[in-house]
């Protein structure tokens, strides 16, 4: 396949995986959030 | 096709009602029927988002931009694509969490009665407009394929998911449109395979455009897809889509704000996996039959020439699944709004649980055979109107949306002038052409934002009962 191509094909595929991965890191975030507070309640 | 394409029709419709009279059973009350108890998981919140947000037109309209812009049609999606990055890190889960019902809902907690009731006037008049649309998508479908006259399917497309609506309301469209949206996925990868197969495979095709047609795989179209227009569809619609109601109501049903944040990330991952097919079934298209005029017909004439006759079949089967599960979601839309925000607020301040959810029923009746009639009698109209459908509401609802949110010194007098500034500079830029190609959207973002700004900061803060309500943890 043309490298054009493939690059077509790396830019497409993270326009769309934007928000897979953004709601990871902010799941990610908040659950660390929480389990501080949890331990600071503790 | 057309006996595969009728049968599988026919399949579809028979599971849909099986769905809609199960989930029927399980409504208990207003809020099993409005927003499906706020108990829906990840798997079913991001099917019903994905179902409501692919329309009739997303099945045949993207087709044809890939069709004529090679590539460079990826650039549709890029608005679509902020939005759900939007709703994934910051306002799905916190509409989850102040949502109740319905937009207007939220609102008019944020802002007051006014703006709320300004939205619900618009929310109903749009969806209306928009389910009549879907119900000629899906009826002029029907007609190709059985011969029977337009009218009579709109009336069979409309009996079907009216009687699934009214029954199951919220929980039965949750389950369907993600019936609908495993069809719309199996019937594009099908026919994608399919065509992909007739030109030698993925790589062997990219290898065809490259010697034979490079403009389709030029990253802007070849100028038809400058930087403006690039732009003006990421503002348009990634700030467009927050304020768009059945979109927003999907983040209420979750069953709490990490699922609602979840399926806003699974939404973005399963846009892939639709896009994708959309993509190279164009492509492999254009290379098979080049040369079909109107962006439209691009999708319709390869399903009738090039695909085999059942995997066509498949490919009507999920237009007709995504005209259906967004008419399920508008007629919903547009029959809780009226009854929670007009009917509960204006009408019967003391109506009971069980009246209220009666009166719904009725008038996701009325509002249905409404639909249909206006679809049968002023076709030529609501295609005319569809176009501003959603900027219709977009317009006014957006900004409100995000600032509100995001920004705790917008107050309800900046509200208001940002929603009605904003609607009305969207009229107005239609009503001039859309000048320099801009989409009104786009303006009524800049014109909104700007009134909200100016107006609240000229204007005294909001109450701090709602700023301690709305931004918590900045109390803490």
């Amino acid at each position: 396949m043309p490298t054009e191509t493939i690059i077509l094909w790396i830019l497409y595929a993270i326009m769309f995986l934007m928000s897979p991965i953004g709601a990871i890191i902010v799941q990610i975030k908040k659950d660390k959030e929480e389990k501080q507070k949890k331990e600071e309640k503790k | 096709m057309n006996t595969y394409a009728i049968v599988v029709i026919i399949l579809y419709f028979i599971a849909m009602l099986a769905i809609g009279m199960w989930t029927g059973r399980r409504v208990k009350n207003t809020n099993d029927w409005m927003v499906a108890g706020k108990q829906v998981g990840i798997i079913v919140a991001t099917g019903t988002f994905l179902a409501t947000f692919v329309g009739a037109n997303t099945m045949i309209s993207y087709v044809g931009a890939y069709y004529n812009n090679g590539w460079g049609g990826m650039w549709n999606h890029l608005g679509a694509c902020i939005s759900t990055l939007l709703g994934a890190v910051y306002f799905a889960g916190r509409l989850n969490k102040f949502g109740k019902t319905t937009l207007s809902e939220y609102l008019e907690e944020r802002f007051g009665p006014m703006q709320a009731l300004f939205s619900s006037c618009l929310i109903i008049f749009a969806t209306i407009l928009l389910t009549c649309v879907q119900i000629l998508g899906g009826s002029a479908i029907l007609s190709t394929l059985t011969g029977l006259s337009t009218s009579t399917c709109a009336i069979i497309i409309s009996v079907l998911f009216a009687i699934f609506t009214v029954f199951g309301g919220m929980l039965a469209v949750a389950y369907t449109d993600t019936l609908s949206m495993a069809v719309i996925l199996v019937g594009t990868w099908v026919v994608m395979f399919s065509l992909l197969g007739k030109v030698g495979g993925v790589v062997e095709m990219h290898r065809t455009l490259a010697t034979q047609f490079p403009e389709k795989l030029d990253f802007f179209a070849n100028g038809a897809m400058p930087i403006a227009t690039i732009i003006s569809l990421a503002v348009t619609w990634g700030v467009g889509n927050m304020g768009v109601p059945h979109f927003i109501t999907r983040f209420y049903i979750c069953k709490d704000e990490k699922t609602a944040r979840l399926s806003q990330g699974l939404t973005g991952l399963a846009m892939l996996l639709l896009y994708v097919p959309i993509m190279l079934i164009a492509l492999a298209g254009f290379l098979l039959m080049p040369g079909i005029q109107g962006q439209d017909n691009v999708s319709p004439t390869l399903m009738a020439n090039v695909a085999p006759p059942l995997v066509g079949a498949l490919m009507m089967g999920a237009i007709m699944a995504a005209c259906i599960s967004t008419a399920d979601s508008l007629l919903l839309l547009a029959s809780t709004t009226f009854t929670n925000d007009i009917y509960k607020r204006y009408i019967n301040k003391n109506a009971s649980d069980e009246q209220i959810l009666k009166v719904s029923r009725i008038v996701s009746v009325c509002v249905g055979v409404f639909a249909v009639f206006a679809a049968i009698f002023s076709s030529n109209v609501i295609y005319w109107i569809q176009a501003a459908g959603v900027t219709i509401m977009g317009s006014a609802i957006s900004v409100s949306v995000i600032f509100g949110l995001a920004w705790k010194r917008a107050n309800w007098q900046g509200g208001l002038a940002s929603a009605i500034g904003g609607f009305a500079a969207a009229m107005l830029w239609y009503y001039l052409g859309k000048p320099w190609g801009i989409q009104p959207m786009m303006v009524a973002a800049i014109v909104g934002s700007i009134l909200m700004v100016c107006v609240s900061l000229m204007t005294p803060p909001p109450p701090q009962e709602v700023i301690d309500h709305f931004f918590p943890e900045e109390k803490a």
